[in-house]
């Protein structure tokens, strides 16, 4: 990888991975581990193709997150959604709102692999790379999850009728 | 009569009926006149409370949750999409759970940006090791101190802070106190310096080797050499900085010999050697480590023009930024 592939793959991915990461920790957290992602790919660049930079990015940034995580002894937050909340009353609800709030109660293995579905499109084979996963169990993850996130969103419009 | 009784219970009931007949005979049938009698009434609405899943070829109670989520995951092969829509036709009740799976998808906040992409981006024709910015003890090149004297010859000691030439004259550096810059020409003629402070810098220029040796003694631990078979620079960094080093065109020079060494290095054989026959006018770039000698071939010519080494200073004195420059190559370190 040259330096002009780096500096695309700062510009075009450093969006994406920053998103993904705010959905587990902290903006200043965030900030940190795709800062230190990107290091380590600029160290490894002569080790990493220019089309490989995107996965080789959010697999550093994934590990990053979980050993920071796992360091910090924190506990995976989770919350319970309730049937309906002040915001749903007032007219529709945002369904990406309701969403969001939804995958923070899925599993962290589960929202990572949610996320790396939805906000990046990658194949299930490229999630099971990134997190040490096959892409059997990758398939399993991801169904599990859908059903608990349709059943928030199911619950809700039945909820408002 | 509900048969409840225990066997004890029961044998001492049935003894006390037949002493007392006429009781069993009295109340016997009001009590069968409470004996309720199932009803069989049904709920004629009863097969519209349960959802009766009609399954297709493929399709079915137990799987078709599954087959949702690998339609709205691409996963679908045209036939199965197909009897996908035939099995939603057949079981029209599914058909919300269906678009709820379809809501189930995740769209990023595309307004959520990184705000610091410019600390990332690295300046094309340059790199900047990490180290560079964080080494509090980073050095990078000559400096000359108040005075500098020019020494003739490559046995002249080093005078604090100045360059000598052989015949004692004194070179004394051109400093721009605007910029905190100090430009240091270096002739053909022998020049040694050295540097007090945190840099400590030797340049040894020789008239009869023609080199010009630059020595950064912090730590010791790399070096930085570069020779010209008619002029010969040699540099050592202690850390050592990211330098782009342009090999200008020289035409009359068959080529140039680059061979990296690292004392740090020993073990380390991919470091040695690694660029040989830089063509005449190619840039080349070390980033972590400038031990490196470039020689330029030509049998009988001296090179006489001036060389010209500048150095930035921050406002504490210490070294930031370097430029050399001869006519056959120039270095200058990034920032």
């Amino acid at each position: 990888m040259n330096i002009q592939e780096y500096n695309t793959a700062v510009k075009t991915h450093s969006d994406g991975i920053y998103r993904f990461l705010l959905r587990f920790c902290d903006g200043e957290t965030a900030k940190d581990i795709v800062q230190d992602s990107f290091e380590k790919l600029w160290i490894k660049r002569e080790l990493v193709e220019g089309n490989k930079a995107k996965s080789y990015l959010f697999t550093t940034a994934y590990h990053t997150m979980v050993d920071k995580k796992r360091k910090d002894k924190r506990l995976d937050f989770t919350e319970t959604l309730p049937a309906t909340s002040a915001n749903f009353t007032l007219g529709n609800p945002d369904i990406q709102e309701v969403l969001h709030k939804a995958l923070n109660t899925l599993p962290e293995i589960q929202k990572t692999l949610v996320l790396l579905r939805d906000y990046e499109g990658y194949s299930y084979e490229e999630i099971g790379e990134i997190t040490n996963l096959n892409p059997s169990q990758v398939k399993v993850y991801i169904f599990r999850a859908r059903v608990t996130l349709k059943n928030h969103i199911g619950t809700l419009e039945n909820v408002l009728g | 009569m509900d048969g409840s009784l225990s066997p004890e219970d029961m044998q001492s009931a049935e003894t006390f009926f037949e002493l007392h007949p006429n009781i069993l005979d009295e109340h016997l049938l009001e009590l069968e006149e409470f004996n309720l009698v199932p009803d069989e009434t049904r709920f004629p609405g009863r097969q519209n409370l349960s959802v009766l899943i009609k399954p297709t070829q493929h399709i079915h109670s137990l799987n078709y949750q599954e087959v949702f989520v690998s339609f709205y995951e691409n996963h679908s092969r045209p036939e199965q999409i197909k009897e996908l829509n035939d099995f939603l036709s057949l079981n029209p009740v599914l058909e919300k759970e269906f678009k709820a799976f379809g809501a189930s998808f995740a769209k990023p906040d595309l307004s959520v940006v990184y705000p610091y992409k410019k600390e990332l981006l690295k300046k094309s024709g340059t790199t900047v090791p990490l180290f560079w910015r964080i080494s509090a003890a980073a050095s990078v090149l000559i400096i000359i101190g108040a005075g500098i004297l020019f020494l003739r010859s490559e046995n002249n000691p080093v005078q604090n802070g100045v360059a000598m030439n052989g015949s004692g004259n004194i070179h004394l550096p051109v400093i721009n106190t605007d910029t905190n810059s100090e430009e240091i020409p270096l002739y053909k003629e022998p020049v040694q310096y050295s540097v007090i402070n945190q840099d400590r810098a030797i340049i040894n220029h020789t008239e009869t080797h023609s080199e010009n040796y630059v020595h950064y003694t912090q730590n010791g631990s790399r070096e930085f050499s570069e020779s010209v078979h008619i002029q010969r620079l040699q540099a050592v960094f202690v850390q050592p900085p990211n330098m782009e080093i342009t090999l200008k065109e020289v035409p009359e020079f068959d080529h140039h010999n680059i061979n990296v060494i690292d004392p740090v290095a020993e073990n380390k054989p991919e470091r040695k050697g690694i660029f040989n026959k830089i063509v005449s006018g190619e840039k080349i770039y070390i980033e972590d480590y400038v031990n490196a000698t470039f020689s330029a071939f030509k049998d009988d010519k001296k090179d006489d023009s001036k060389w010209v080494l500048k150095v930035d200073r921050d406002k504490n004195g210490k070294s930031k930024k370097i430029k050399f420059s001869s006519p056959l190559f120039s270095i200058k370190t990034n920032e």
